[in-house]
Parts: C-alpha cells; structure tokens; sequence
C-alpha cells in the first residue's frame, strides 16, 4: 500500500515537475523514486491488514510481480533521457503517465475485489494510450494509439460485462466470497457463470495479446516510441499475466474443464501462431511484438496446470523475458534512437564488427528469449514444460515445435550481426553514446548470466 | 570439474589479447587440459566399474538439475579424445591469419569446454545443456569464418541439429517422469525408471534421431556435406572429429540404457540404416572432387559402421565403436588438415586441377599416406582394429549385413586412393601452387597424428583397455545383472 502511495506521490511530482522545468532532473529522480520503491517492496514484508475493505491483499504473490513491474520499469526509466527526448516539453508527462501505470499494475496483481481488477485494468491502460501517442509527429504513432484505444476500450466492455455476471451469479464482488459461493452458484446459475469467466477470459486475452486477440499488438508494438514499446512488452505484460493468474488460483473451483481446453487450445494457437507469423516479419519491432505474443502462449501454458509452485515458475519466467526483451530493445534504441530509421533487420548489420559489446549482449539475449540453454531463458521455459507435462503432452510437444520455430527470427539477428556484411551506404558510425543505455544492457547482460549459472539466486 | 573450466577461463582470457598471444594463451590452456586429462586418466582405475572422479553440486533444485560429474571408461576415451584433438585444431590454426582470431580461438575453447561437460555429464538436463552449449560456438565458427553460402548452411545446420535436441529432450523429461520416488535427473536414478515397451520404444525413437542427427546417420546426414564443406578447417575438425562423438557417445550412455525395454526389432531398423548409410556414403565420396567433400562423405560411411557395429549391442561391436570413434576422431582431423594445408597453398580443393603435388612436398606426401592408410584401416594402422571388430560384431548379428558391410573397406580404399593419386601423382597442373616446405606447426600437428595412428594400431590395447571394465558392465546392467 505504501508503495502504490509513493508511487502515485512520484507521479504527481514528476507532472508538476515538468510544468516547473526540471526537466534535467526528472530521470534521475524517476530512477531513485523507483528504486526506493522496489527497495521499499522488497525490505517491507508486512502484509498487514487488508487494504480498502479488503479490496487489496498485499501478499508474497503481489510482491513478486509488482517488484518485476518496478524493476523493469526502473531499467526503462535510466534510459528515458535518450528514449523519450522526443517529446521535448511534455517530458514530464510522459514520466508522470509510467507512474501512474505502476500503480494499475499494483492495484491489478493484488486485486482481492473484482472492482478493484477493474479499476486496476483502467488505471493501467489510460495512461498507456497516451504513452502510445506520445510521439505526436509521427503517423504511426497516432494510428497505433487509436488502435490500442478502440481495441482496449473493447476489451474493457467486455471485462465488465464478465464482471457484471459473475456478480449477477453471486452477489458479490469479493473475490474470497466468490470462491466460496461458487459451488451453489454453479448450480443455480451455470450458464451465466460460465459466460462470464469467458468474457472475462477474454478481456485478459485482449490484455495480454493472447491469440485470437492479438491483432492489435504488432501494429501497437511497432508504431510506439521504442521504449514504450518496451514498457508494453514487460510492464503491461506482467500484469496482465499476474493478475489472470491470481484469478485464475482463486477462481479455479469455479473453472470447468471445457475452460481449461479453452485455454488450452488458446495457448497452442498463441505459440504455434505467434512463432510462425514472427518467421514472416521484416521489421525488427514487429518481429519482437510477435515473439512477445508467442511468450504469453508459453506463460498460458503454465496457467491452465496451476500448483503451488505456479507463481513462482510464472514469475522466473517474467524475470527472464523482461530482463531480455529490455536488454533488446535497450540495443534497439541505442542503434537507432531517433526513431527516424525503419526498425528492419538491416539496423544489426555487421554489428559484431562495429560494436562488439553490444552484438555480445544482444546475442545473449536473444539466445535466451529462445530458450537455448545455457541461458536463463531454457530454465524458464523448462520449468514450465516440466509442469504442463504430465497433464498436457501435446501441448509441450506444440510448445518445443514453436520453440524450434523461434530458433529462426531469432538468428536472423544474429545472423545479420555477425555474418551480413554493412552495406557501403550505411554509416559504420554508431549513432552518439547513449551511456545510460549501456548501464541498462549491461545490467541485463550480467542479470542474464549470472541467472544462468545461479538460477536458485533469487529463491523463488 | 576442472576440465570445464579451464577452456572457459582461457576462453575469456584469450580474448583479452592480441592475435599472437591469444594463440599461446589457447595452446597453451589445450595442453595444460591435455595434462589434466593424463593425471586423471593416471588416477583412474580401470578394472572399477563405478563412475570414478564423481561430484555432485546443486545447480537449479527445482528443475532437478545437478552439477554432477563423473567419468567411467567410455568417458574417458572420448574425454582423451577431445582434449588430444582440440590440441591438434588449435595447432592447426596457427598459420590461418583469420580475421578476429582471438575471437576464433576464444570460441573453440568455449567448445572444447562444453564437449568436456557433454562426456562428463552423469545429470541427463547437465548432459542435454552442455548438449546446446556446444553448438552455439560451432554455429558462430562456420556462420563467420566459413566459406560461400555460408548463411544459408549453417541456418539448415542448426535448425536441423536443435530439432534433434529438442526430441531428446523431450526423451529425457519423459524419462524423468518415470523415474522412481521424487524424480531425479542423475543418471543412476535414471536407469531405474520404470517404463513399458511401447514407452521404451518412444524413448529409443527419440533419442535415435536426436543422435542420428548429429552424427549423422543415414538418412538424417542432408546437412553434412555442406556443413563440413562450408566450415573452416578448425571447425570442420571440431565437427567431424570430436562433435559427432557426442551422438555416438549419446547413444552408448544415455539412449541404450534408458530405452532398454524397447523391442530389439528397433535396432534393426537402425543397423540396416547406418548399413544403407556406409554403401550410400562411399559411393557418393567416389565420384565428388572436392576433397573436404570427399572426406565428409567418407565420415559419414565411418560413421555408418560405428552406428551399426555399436548397435549390435556385443562387447566387439561396443569396443570397437570405442576405439573407432576415437581412431575416426584422430584420422578425419589429419585427413581435413590434409586437404587444409593443400588448399593454403593451392587455393583450391578441386581435385581435377591438381596433380603431382608429391614431387615438391615429399614429407607431406608420406605423412598424408600414413593417415590416409589408417583411414582404410590398413593393418597396423588404427583403423584396423577398430572396423575389424566393429565388422566382427555386425557379422555376429547377421552375415547379409556384414557381409555388405565389409564392402567399406573396398570402398574407401577407391574413394581415398583416388584422392591420393589425383593429387600427388600424375603429371603437374598448372595452378601455380606447389606444396613446398610445410611449417613446424604442420609438421608438428600431422606428425602427432601419424604417430597416433602408429601407435594405436600396433597397440589398440591402449584404448580398449580403459573402456573394457565399463562395457561389460554396461551389457551385464543391460541383461539385469550387475548394478553399478
């Protein structure tokens, strides 16, 4: 709780903040602010009383995935002096919007009141259509703002509309009191119940860009500024996944089993899908929103088999791709920071001769996003195959086919990195130092490795 | 332990430094870990059928995944294996002038490491990281330094290969599952796992293709040839010398033993595909003119024998697959050398437009000789007794097939006499390329080897006996006998 405060108090601050130019500041204050905040989770393991009568529960489970929230958005925000220097005055703006989506983030992942997922989802998403659009004079951003907007607001009718049924069902919002009235609930009112999941299933699907719902992400993930694209791609990730968990853990006497093949079949569509149009792509940004597309379907794995080790797997896995996909697109933006290149393949070429560092980085990166032991990015993967297993062998063996599929969109990076020779029209010059973008790839470059040779570090 | 770590170390060091010293720095960590593997192999006890040298640290609990090492018999002839051979490719490399060697150098270290960890593994997830790890450095070497097409080569290369790796870690995982009790990954723990046939014979399959793949049987070989034709001479080595031990290696530690319910009528299947593999292959190497393709295609026929031999599941078979993966190890790198040395003074490969090399390059000549005649298994060579045993045990199996066979050492008696003449003898081209003097560093790598195939072929001994306490242990485990 009094981390969403600060949160919000940051958030406030950094508006007036760029009202009262202290625009040279607000990164280096965004960063401690965060940092302060994650250092605060992490210290404070008093889960005290249930907040706004019992609306929110703070527990070992919210913790977790509020502290990958914040500390991806912490790596997120070193860079934002470079990342977002295109929007010149709103500056503080768009700050003060990424604190406010921390705090949908924590409102979400520790919902014990549906009202409160609601609100949660809402706080969430406002401010991201504004981060969208942020970068006013470009075409695509505007487009892929409107585009979010329309199919967000889409989804937030149908969210509520599940919510609505539930509650019809019920009588309560109550997360604790549905669970226990779900069995004489189910009886009196299946259809409506089941409805409802669905509807609230798919609110969900449209958050996390599960497939069939998934139209809008490439189109969002390549029209944004890259750093918000980067933000999407962990932050809102995150807590898209956290909470569909949760619901899915407290909910799931209520959870028939067509349910479950329900999300069954969604996962296989989502990897096999995902990976296969991912092959298709020219353009680096939406190549990257279909591998993070086809990542979901891997986490959806983990959710339909649900034990009590499931948050913990689902939250190394977070750790890992967002440690990845910020140290890509941290490489993305550092090669290419004016937005003013397309984002395609030909950015990496013959990079393992021009930057040797930063081809080493993105290289391991996206080993790991592939899964490819040694790399951290196998062990999540693995401990999410282990789970679904026993219950589910084809859908491990669609996930290890999709896997292999990703081998190829991922490699053609590295392929033009280190084998495509720079076209003589290219400058060999990288663009200017971006020093905080190096801190954040190197960051996430020792996180990498260090994971990969002392995965029990973090004790999950 | 030790043996791992050493080539990372050095890896990392060697990328520090200068072309020049980077070179000491890698020979020097290859012989320092040659030396490691000696005392090792001077401690082992060879008449101990337990795994020996073995520890055991926590890596990843919740996945099952140990640090476990060990080394027993087979190990440590293929262990020998790569820390002679990989001496030998980073010998080998010290006349190349590639661009960014230390990087080179630095990436075959990574590999010699990783193989180590793949022949040391006794923790099947250990086994299947060391398994990928392994591959990542070779795709970076033939994607980098290779030749024309490279791209595309080595794409099909590693997809290829990374299919095989998923199927067997699909195998392992399953496995797992079956394992009694809380289910471990230790290799101990693994042998017990309790499966019926039909689940056994899943098991084999997948393992057999993961295998098969690399190393490449019949009729999985597709990326080979261009692979080992596309690649550096080093990584072409590293390749055909020591990698495709691993799928050899695989086969007698992990697929064996954990499908060991599976219908025998399986291995038939696969004996009569390597057979295909060893006649197809060496029909293929008599009419190619490249000599790294010949060769490729003759270690693909090598291969073959070795696969079916081992699968006959007898001691002969077992100890002769052994002993040939290692002989085929040390001759296929002499061999790929060979046509390496040729090509820096040539700048061709093309058989057609070579001739009369041996007049100006008397020493090479009589050094590519021997190792060509231990590769066609010449008596007193290496090759000998390892095909005469792999050929006594496919005999034993079935006379058809080892009758057919036997039609190998025809074979590559044709194929590589033929390269010999095309290229020593004859009247000389014109390709303004004479062999002339070798290097100490040429002299030095073939001259190792050809006393290694001296040696090993008057005393196969050597060999056999570090790998005969293990094998029979291994086939009186497989009849449920003995434990270990």
């Amino acid at each position: 709780m009094k981390t969403l405060i600060l949160l919000f108090i940051s958030g406030i601050f950094s508006l007036f903040g760029g009202i009262f130019g202290l625009k040279k500041i607000l990164p280096l204050f965004a960063t401690i602010a965060l940092a302060t905040a994650l250092g605060y989770l992490c210290y404070d393991s008093y889960y005290g009383p249930e907040y706004l009568r019992n609306m929110l529960v703070f527990d070992n489970y919210s913790t977790l995935f509020i502290a990958i929230a914040i500390g991806s958005t912490l790596l997120i925000a070193l860079m934002s002096a470079k990342g977002f220097s295109y929007t010149n005055e709103s500056f503080g703006d768009i700050i003060g919007l990424m604190f406010f989506v921390l705090c949908g983030v924590v409102c979400m992942v520790s919902f014990n009141n549906m009202v409160m997922l609601f609100l949660g989802i809402e706080i969430l998403s406002i401010p991201l259509y504004v981060m969208v659009g942020s970068n006013r004079n470009n075409l695509k951003s505007n487009e892929a703002a409107l585009k979010y907007f329309i199919m967000g607001a889409f989804a937030t009718g149908f969210l509520l509309f599940g919510i609505a049924l539930i509650y019809g069902a019920t009588r309560t919002f109550d997360l604790d009191a549905i669970r226990s009235l779900s069995a004489t609930a189910l009886e009196s009112n299946p259809a409506m119940i089941s409805i409802g999941l669905l509807f609230i299933t798919i609110a969900f699907a449209f958050k996390i860009a599960a497939v069939p719902f998934h139209y809008w992400s490439p189109d969002v993930y390549q029209g944004s500024p890259t750093l918000v694209t980067a933000f999407m791609a962990t932050v809102v990730k995150t807590a898209g996944l956290g909470a569909f968990l949760k619901f899915i853990i407290y909910l799931s006497p209520m959870l028939s089993s067509d349910w479950y093949l329900i999300l069954a079949i969604m996962s296989a569509a989502t990897m096999l899908f995902a990976n296969m149009v991912a092959v298709l792509q020219d353009d680096f940004k939406r190549m990257m929103a279909y591998s993070s597309i086809s990542h979901v379907g891997y986490v959806l794995m983990a959710l339909i088999t649900v034990n009590k080790d499931t948050p913990s797997i689902v939250g190394f896995y977070l750790i890992v791709y967002s440690l990845a996909t910020i140290g890509i697109f941290a490489c993305l933006l550092i090669l290419n920071p004016n937005h003013n290149k397309d984002n395609s393949f030909s950015v990496f070429n013959g990079l393992g001769k021009r930057s040797p560092v930063l081809a080493l980085i993105l290289t391991v990166c996206l080993l790991s996003l592939s899964g490819i032991p040694p790399f951290p990015g196998f062990f999540a993967k693995y401990s999410i195959f282990k789970q679904a297993i026993s219950e589910h062998l084809w859908l491990v063996v669609i996930a290890i086919c999709s896997s292999a599929i990703s081998i190829y969109y991922y490699f053609r990076a590295i392929t033009a990195m280190y084998f495509n020779k720079v076209e003589a029209t290219e400058s060999n010059e990288l663009p200017e130092k971006n020093y905080a973008g190096y801190v954040v790839i190197s960051i996430a470059f020792v996180a990498l490795i260090v994971l990969a040779i002392f995965p029990n570090i973090i004790g999950l | 332990m030790v043996l791992i770590i050493i080539p990372f170390i050095a890896a990392l060091l060697a990328l520090v430094f200068k072309d020049k010293l980077a070179k000491i720095i890698a020979l020097t960590a290859s012989v320092a870990q040659l030396i490691v593997n000696f005392v090792l192999l001077s401690g082992f006890d060879v008449k101990n059928k337990a795994i020996q040298y073995a520890s055991s640290y926590e890596w990843f609990s919740a996945l099952g995944l140990n640090y476990s090492t060990g080394i027993d018999g087979i190990a440590m002839v293929m262990l020998l294996l790569t820390n002679i051979a990989c001496v030998l490719i980073i010998l080998s490399a010290w006349d190349n002038n590639y661009s960014g060697m230390t990087k080179f150098l630095s990436l075959v270290l990574i590999m010699q490491g990783a193989l180590n960890g793949v022949f040391l593994s006794t923790n099947g997830l250990m086994f299947y990281i060391f398994w990928e790890l392994a591959l990542i450095p070779i795709y970076f070497i033939v994607g980098i330094w290779g030749g024309e097409n490279r791209i595309k080569i080595t794409f099909k290369f590693f997809i290829y290969t990374f299919l095989g790796s998923l199927l067997m870690l699909l195998a392992l995982i399953f496995v797992y599952l079956h394992t009694p009790g809380n289910h471990s990954f230790e290799w101990s723990e693994m042998l017990k796992a309790e499966m019926n046939g039909w689940e056994s014979t899943l098991v084999l399959w997948a393992f057999f293709i993961a295998f098969a793949i690399k190393m490449p049987v019949f009729p999985f070989h597709t990326w080979q040839a261009d692979t080992y034709s596309v690649a550096p001479a080093q990584g072409t080595m590293l390749l055909s010398g020591i990698m495709l031990k691993m799928g050899i290696f695989g086969m007698i530690r992990w697929m064996w033993p954990m499908a060991k319910n599976a219908c025998g009528c399986n291995y038939n299947i696969f004996i009569i595909l390597a057979v295909i593999g060893i006649i197809y292959a060496a029909i293929i190497a008599i009419r190619q003119n490249d000599i790294k393709r010949v060769i490729a295609w003759s270690s693909v026929s090598h291969v073959g024998l070795i696969a079916a031999g081992i699968m006959t599941w007898n001691k002969e078979g077992l100890q002769g697959g052994i002993l040939q993966s290692f002989n085929h190890g040390i001759n296929v790198i002499g061999l790929f050398f060979v046509a390496e040395i040729i090509e820096r003074r040539l700048k061709t490969r093309d058989l057609t437009k070579m001739g009369g090399l041996a007049k100006y390059g008397r020493g090479f000549a009589f050094l590519f000789m021997m190792i060509m005649l231990g590769s066609v298994a010449v008596p007193f060579t290496n090759g000998f007794t390892g095909e005469f045993l792999l050929l006594n045990a496919t005999f034993n199996y079935q006379i058809i097939l080892g009758i057919v066979s036997g039609l190998t050492i025809i074979f590559c008696a044709v194929y590589m006499l033929r390269v010999y003449q095309l290229a020593m003898y004859g009247p000389e081209k014109d390709n303004g390329g004479r062999i002339g003097k070798l290097s100490w560093s040429e002299y030095l790598t073939l001259g190792i080897i050809v006393i290694l195939v001296i040696t090993i072929g008057v005393f196969p001994n050597l060999i056999l006996n570090i790998s005969d306490t293990s094998v029979n242990d291994l086939i009186s485990l497989m009849k449920g006998g003995a434990t270990l």
